[in-house]
């Protein structure tokens, strides 16, 4: 039987880095999507549509890498907060009880 | 020897133009290259700590959503591949275009337009050339002397639209071949689809 277990202490402190990483994910990614249509717009030639919807599903491809890195933070939190919620109540019946 | 221009330009009536600043895409290729590296290491890092936290934290919907890190982890690294590729093309272009020049405007379609332009002026000349071939000039040597010269002069400029001829023919036939061949990389080119996580398959 697996053993259900949540370090509060670590979760947490990944948390924050993550928080971090991923603000300075997105300015990454602001950045590549800037410098593929500066490019775009120095090169105008019959290649130019393709390379103009290349780049769309490549900006829309890194809008859903940030959505899912912001996401995954959110499911550590949300687990974070039940574990809390769950060991405080477990807690507090203790109290209760002696 | 090739000779490199600061800029060309090679356009006809029809006026539709190819325009590329080498110069500047040059700039932003170094720039994005330097984006992609910090990509890389930004994923490397999120992941790293993603993996730490499947450390701190197990149960069954743990189990659930490190899979799915796991899953999600290849797509990003084959994102960074698709992005590195598409960089490739950029190096390859800024690489055929940078012995052409620095700023080029060509209109491909204005090829035969300008050969044809080429070839007719080239037809005038033979034609003068012809007419100075055809004068008697044993009866006034002095003039005869500065008429030969003139003929020189049509006969060396004649030579340097040949060879400008052959120039601009090389040029179209260059940048043909390399849009052609940015065509078909880009062809290759294929984004691997990704979907957005469930969050309540994990809470």
């Amino acid at each position: 039987m697996m053993e259900n277990y949540l370090n509060e202490e670590e979760i947490t402190r990944i948390i924050d880095k993550l928080d971090l990483e991923v603000r300075e994910e997105k300015l990454n990614f602001d950045n590549i999507k800037n410098s593929l249509n500066s490019i775009n717009m120095n090169y105008k030639s019959e290649n130019k549509t393709k390379l103009e919807d290349l780049s769309i599903v490549i900006n829309n491809k890194l809008n859903t890498i940030l959505k899912i890195h912001d996401d995954d933070i959110l499911v550590l939190r949300k687990n974070l907060d039940t574990y809390i919620s769950t060991s405080d109540k477990i807690s507090k019946l203790f109290d209760d009880i002696v | 020897m090739e000779t490199t221009y600061s800029s060309f330009y090679i356009f006809g009536k029809s006026g539709e133009k190819m325009e590329i600043n080498v110069g500047l895409l040059q700039k932003e290729y170094i720039n994005l290259s330097k984006q992609l590296e910090t990509f890389y290491d930004s994923y490397l890092n999120i992941y790293n700590d993603l993996k730490e936290a499947n450390s701190a934290w197990q149960d069954y919907h743990a189990r659930l959503f490190f899979n799915s890190v796991n899953n999600t982890k290849i797509k990003v690294n084959n994102t960074y591949d698709e992005l590195s590729s598409l960089k490739d093309i950029y190096l390859y272009l800024i690489n055929q275009y940078k012995s052409l020049g620095n700023k080029i405007k060509i209109d491909l379609k204005a090829k035969d337009e300008i050969i044809f332009n080429f070839n007719n002026f080239n037809d005038k000349l033979n034609e003068l050339i012809s007419l100075y071939n055809s004068l008697d000039l044993s009866f006034c040597p002095n003039e005869a002397v500065k008429l030969n010269k003139q003929k020189e002069e049509l006969i060396k400029i004649k030579s340097y639209i040949i060879k400008s001829k052959e120039k601009v023919k090389d040029v179209f036939n260059k940048v043909e071949t390399i849009e052609n061949e940015v065509n078909l990389k880009l062809s290759k080119i294929d984004i691997e689809s990704l979907k957005e996580i469930t969050i309540n398959e994990f809470i």
